[in-house]
């Protein structure tokens, strides 16, 4: 799934390792999740997203669309 | 430094790592058993030469992540696939289990290969291959109680890596034991020898542990 983790990180000035510090997760999580080897969790993601003031669907993006 | 560089310096660091694990592994490896047959003059077969050779590829992996744990600024960053040193000082607790681990876990691999080939041959042994034997269980309950201690400090990556590594040994085990198993019985091979199956489960968590890991990005140059 893409995502933009790293973007918003970066825009934060935060390293990995002090992104993971804050949510808890090895910096290895990270840097899965953002170079898109690891999908994660709900709760961690939707820790992320309020980690960074965002919606879940804006930092996770899913281009699946159901059919007509 | 820029990205490009970084990357470059990256892909450096993991060809010397890989170059140095392969020059320690197979010369340490060429030692070892050829010190073991001028001192004994025993006759290695390949099933014995083979779980010798697993339990050196543990033993080697977990005397580098000792090193590099006990001294991360010295070793670590550079022997091992991190970001910096501070990664390593981080994950201290659960990479030092797992050097220990490894460690035993390969020396105990190699002291039944060795029980069970100066048995063979007659050949006097520190121990006999039924206390090689009783030693690995005692280090497959401790290497089960240290799996359990570090499960609860796992963060979700390191659960599914876990769990995709039991699953990988699974299916590479079923595989083969379908394959071998199946041609034995119908006298195209030999069935294997009961060091085989030791190997057979030890060599698969491990290629399962690199297909894991490399499945997750993990062994990329960091």
């Amino acid at each position: 799934m893409e995502n933009r983790v790293r973007h918003y990180r970066e825009a934060a000035e935060w390293s990995q390792g002090e992104l993971a510090r804050r949510l808890g997760v090895s910096r290895q999580t990270i840097n899965a999740v953002e170079t898109d080897k690891y999908d994660p969790s709900l709760p961690l993601a939707l820790r992320m997203a309020r980690l960074f003031g965002l919606d879940v669907r804006e930092l996770f993006i899913d281009h699946w669309m159901p059919e007509e | 430094m820029t990205k490009q560089a970084s990357a470059a310096a990256g892909w450096r660091k993991m060809a010397m790592q890989t170059i140095v694990g392969a020059i320690a592994g197979a010369g340490g490896m060429l030692a070892v058993t050829s010190l073991m047959e001028w001192q004994h003059g025993l006759d290695w077969v390949p099933s014995q030469i083979i779980l010798v050779g697993i339990g050196f590829v543990y033993a080697l992996m977990g005397l580098f992540v000792g090193l590099g744990t006990m001294a991360p600024h010295l070793f670590g960053q550079r022997m091992l696939n991190v970001a910096d040193a501070e990664e390593i000082v981080e994950q201290r607790s659960s990479m030092g289990s797992s050097a220990l681990s490894c460690l035993i876990l390969g020396a105990a691999l190699m002291l039944l290969a060795y029980a069970v080939t100066a048995d063979a041959a007659g050949a006097a042994a520190p121990v006999t291959p039924a206390t090689a034997y009783a030693i690995l269980l005692a280090v497959l309950a401790g290497f089960v109680a240290a799996s359990l201690w570090m499960w609860k400090n796992f963060d979700e990556l390191w659960r599914q890596l876990t769990v995709d590594v039991s699953a990988i040994t699974g299916q590479i085990l079923m595989l083969a034991g379908i394959v071998w198993g199946g041609a034995a019985a119908a006298g195209l091979t030999t069935g294997p020898h009961p060091l085989d199956l030791v190997s057979l489960a030890f060599g698969s968590m491990l290629l399962a542990c690199f297909v894991a890991a490399g499945r997750r990005g993990m062994m990329a140059p960091r």
